[in-house]
């Protein structure tokens, strides 16, 4: 195979950089590299140089306890087998004096006891250390920001799958605490050699699509193999429409293609994506080609992924509250640092990942993700074949993403997307009032958000306007300039890379965490505030109802527009409508509660019959109120006008004084003023009673 | 369930998912009473009991139901279904006014899709499933204006229409002037169960798209449950 030539090459270095180490410094090693599932290529590569250099590598005591307790862990068998294992090589290390065990019984825990060691015996020694913790590594390296000391610089390495030492992706880049400036695009890619960057291609390569030959697709419990030796696939862990995936028997999980989507150009870009050393934390990129006992090409092997998709946890603010309820505004925008860390290192790679979306992007915490459907990335001249609307760029709207390569501008819209998403949980920039489908306002590049002066007023309703208003004024900018035609960045060549958001969001997340941001509002810390970002020329105050803080200004008798604009609903008396009684009528209008919807109101004081007095021949009106009212009392409707009614009424009292004065106030009060709202008031009041 | 209005509103605004509307236009005439109905609510309970299920579709499907028995009758406004959670129970009565039914089932959605704009929430075209054991004797004016109603917005592509005929005496002339790309399906026996469960599993799929993307509609689960 072409690419083991070029793996010669590298393993070549990489045994170098283990010779320079075995010479003299002090080797230390934790509990997750003893357990790792390349440990033993890792012995077999530097014991000869340990014994070249009459030098050892240092395990604390407290990680052969660690082990021996996986060891007796009977929950985790594989664990436990695991550990039974490495436990037995280290003892033979140890007699063979390769290994030598430090420490003493009840030291905390071995993450501490590096700390310990590392900070007081760099002044003295050039120490490495070798674990697979991110968290540890990186605490670990921070002492090298410790300028106060004349030490010598201490590393941390991990064991990758060749059982050779290679960096953290982090640590690539020593400059990382002092982000470079924008527009000062140079960074790490020039510490990259060559042969770590994919190239770049102008067309799709021309390798036929066509399905490989397989006789056996491997299953649960069956046997796979890599270049370096046989693996079992153990339990199936999820099925999607390109293959199955399956945990094996060692830190890694296998992709097994179904056979529609095992093609000749899949199986090239495995292997194109595999001559390269690509290794990020949280990048589950392939590791290793897969082929099944016929040496078939059958799937690939890559790093386990762990967390909610963003889709399912971010994007939708009730899941976004059950998985993560202790969120501030501060976890959101470091998510955003994470992502996009892990976006710079496979552009600086060119890699393009394509199809940016939330559902291959898992979250654990904000310092936690993981990349997934990774073999869909574009790299040189395979395309990435998939995408979604929202995420792609006007230009490459309406295309088949089979038939080209995309840019890194293409990709970066993505980029902005996806943090605009992350930003305003779950909602596309483009989504706006009087819309229309998401890929016209795309193509037309819409964007309703405003900065500064324009807008186009089309801002969605509800949290979205709050929730932009509060972030920093770079990141609107950055967004605006994006998202709205004619924007500084808003082109294919001018969209900002993930470089250049990297200090907007480093610059967010410092003024979180100062607290300086929250000094001027304490509500931009909140993931979903409930009103605009405080303007210092207002004066504000707390919503009487709500309790919210408020502009004075937009309020009414203490109260904000958002609760005058709610109330009570209930149902109307007459047809069952809802109503809703709202508190601008209620305590600004102070006016009455309504017993019937508007609509049974009119009909109400519509105008029934018309007809001539039988008295004194006068036009006079019964409406459908008074109409009911007869109807449902069973009384006859009236023949005669208001007045002669009185004069009739005021006879018969005079004669035998019997008419109920309940009645008389009915209609009495019915007929004077019948158009007038307090008529109608009264009747309804007296209707119900 | 008296700030129903409310919270119905707050959801449309605070909820960034793109909505699918689904409409369910359902005959409830006399003809449906006994073994049909029952099969029918168990139909509609286990496609709610999906929906909820699914994370995406949850927040994504939003279901109305009209009724024709009698009269036409809207038994539940569009609304998520974590707003109203439970599926409403049919009763079988009356006669079957199939075109009143639709044209409120479309005037339901028109209204839905205008309050999305209103608000700025991206929505999918929505979906009509009518279904119906019998033939239409409503008002015959209103029911040519549903069919054309029906047809135009499919032709327009801003409707997706699923006609079902139930039973042998399902009027499938008139299911078929409803939509005009495919032909009505038939529902195999009673497997109200059955269709139900292929609904929630493409709305659940269109869920997982964005809008405008085109969807296609699993076929070869058609044949779980219905026969041309």
């Amino acid at each position: 195979m072409a690419y083991e030539t070029n793996q010669n090459g590298k393993e070549t270095y990489a045994k170098n950089a283990l010779d320079s180490y075995s010479k003299d410094w002090k080797i230390f090693m934790d509990t997750c590299s003893i357990l790792h599932f390349a440990v033993d290529k890792f012995w077999m590569n530097i014991i000869s140089l340990l014994r070249q250099y009459q030098n050892k590598v240092i395990i604390p005591l407290r990680s052969i306890e660690e082990l021996q307790k996986h060891e007796a862990n009977t929950g985790k068998p594989e664990l436990a087998e695991n550990a039974k294992k490495c436990l037995k090589v280290l003892h033979q290390l140890i007699n063979a004096g390769f290994v030598e065990i430090r420490g003493e019984q009840g030291d905390n825990f071995a993450d501490n006891v590096f700390q310990v060691v590392f900070t007081k015996f760099r002044m003295t020694h050039k120490l490495l250390l070798i674990t697979q913790d991110n968290d540890l590594a990186k605490d670990i390296t921070a002492l090298n920001s410790n300028k106060s000391v004349r030490a010598y610089p201490v590393h941390v390495k991990r064991i990758n799958q060749y059982g050779c030492l290679s960096n953290f992706t982090w640590n690539t880049d020593n400059t990382k605490s002092v982000r470079p400036k924008k527009n000062k695009r140079h960074n790490s890619d020039e510490d990259l050699d060559e042969d770590e960057v994919f190239h770049i291609c102008k067309s799709v390569t021309s390798l036929d699509d066509s399905r490989l030959v397989v006789t056996h697709i491997p299953a649960e419990n069956e046997i796979v193999y890599t270049s370096r030796g046989p693996i079992k696939l153990e339990s199936k862990v999820a099925a999607g429409g390109e293959g199955i995936i399956y945990t094996t028997n060692t830190p890694y999980v296998a992709k097994i293609y179904i056979k529609e989507n095992n093609t000749k150009r899949k199986y090239e870009k495995i292997k194109l994506m595999l001559s390269k050393e690509i290794e990020c934390e949280g990048v589950c990129y392939p590791v290793a080609a897969l082929y099944n006992s016929n040496k078939e090409f059958v799937g690939y092997m890559m790093p386990k992924a762990k967390g909610k998709e963003l889709q399912k946890s971010i994007f939708i603010k009730p899941l976004f509250l059950k998985n993560f309820p202790n969120w501030k505004k501060r976890d959101t925008v470091e998510l955003c640092i994470t992502i996009l860390e892990k976006i710079k290192y496979l552009h600086d790679r060119n890699i393009v990942m394509g199809d940016i979306n939330p559902a291959n992007i898992l979250v654990v915490s904000p310092k936690e993700v993981y990349f997934v459907d990774t073999d869909s990335y574009q790299v040189e001249n395979f395309p990435c074949p998939v995408g979604t609307n929202n995420y792609t760029a006007p230009e490459i709207q309406k295309k088949h993403f089979s038939d080209f390569l995309r840019t890194m501008g293409n990709e970066n819209f993505a980029v902005a997307t996806l943090l605009f998403m992350i930003m305003l949980p779950g909602k596309p920039p483009y989504s706006q009032q009087g819309g229309e489908d998401p890929i016209n306002n795309i193509i037309r590049m819409d964007f309703s958000y405003p900065f500064g002066d324009s807008s186009n007023k089309k801002t969605p309703d509800g949290p979205w306007r709050y929730i932009w208003s509060h972030l920093t004024y770079d990141l609107k900018k950055a967004f605006y300039n994006t998202f709205r035609k004619d924007g500084d960045y808003s082109t294919e060549n001018t969209r900002l890379t993930a470089d250049e958001w990297l200090p907007i969001f480093t610059y967010y997340l410092e003024l979180l965490n100062s607290g300086k941001f929250g000094k001027q509002d304490k509500m931009s810390e909140d993931l979903f505030p409930t009103r605009h970002k405080k303007n210092p020329k207002v004066e504000y105050t707390n919503c009487k109802l709500c309790g919210n803080e408020v502009p004075e200004n937009q309020c009414q008798n203490g109260i904000c527009r958002d609760c005058l604009n709610k109330g009570e609903v209930y149902r109307c008396k007459k047809c069952g409508k809802e109503i809703l009684y709202t508190n601008y009528q209620k305590y600004v209008k102070n006016a009455k509660r309504f017993d019937v919807c508007p609509e049974c109101f009119e009909y109400g004081n519509k105008v029934r019959i018309r007809q001539s007095c039988v008295d004194c021949g006068q036009q006079f009106e019964i409406t459908n109120n008074q109409y009911d009212f007869y109807n449902s009392k069973g009384f006859d409707i009236p023949k005669r006008c208001k007045s002669c009614r009185d004069a009739k009424k005021n006879r018969s009292y005079s004669t035998s004084g019997g008419y109920s004065s309940q009645t008389t106030r009915h209609t009495s009060s019915n007929s004077n003023n019948s158009s007038s709202m307090n008529s109608f008031l009264d009747i309804l009041s007296n209707l119900f009673k | 369930m008296d700030n129903n209005l409310l919270v119905r509103l707050e959801d449309l605004v605070n909820n960034p998912t793109a909505r699918v509307p689904v409409c369910l236009c359902l005959d409830t005439s006399g003809s449906m009473g006994g073994m049909p109905i029952d099969e029918l609510n168990e139909g509609v309970r286990l496609f709610y009991e999906a929906i909820r299920e699914d994370e995406t579709a949850l927040y994504s499907a939003e279901v109305s139901i009209v009724t024709f028995g009698g009269n036409a009758q809207c038994i539940v406004d569009f609304a998520s279904l974590e707003v109203q959670p439970d599926a409403p129970t049919l009763t079988a009565d009356g006669m079957t006014p199939m075109g009143e039914a639709v044209n409120m089932g479309l005037d339901l959605l028109e209204q839905r899709k205008d309050e999305y704009k209103d608000r700025g929430v991206d929505y999918y075209q929505p979906w009509l499933v009518l279904m119906t054991d019998g033939a239409p004797n409503g008002d015959s004016a209103e029911l040519s204006r549903a069919i054309n109603r029906t047809v135009d917005l499919v032709n327009q592509k801003k409707l997706t229409v699923f006609p079902i005929g139930i039973g042998s005496d399902a009027d499938m002339d008139v299911l078929a002037q409803f939509s005009p790309k495919r032909p009505p399906l038939k529902l195999q026996g009673l497997k109200f169960r059955e269709f139900f469960a292929w609904l929630s599993k493409s709305v659940s799929k269109t869920s997982q798209s964005t809008p405008g993307e085109s969807v296609k509609l699993d076929v070869d689960g058609i044949k779980g449950w219905g026969e041309l």
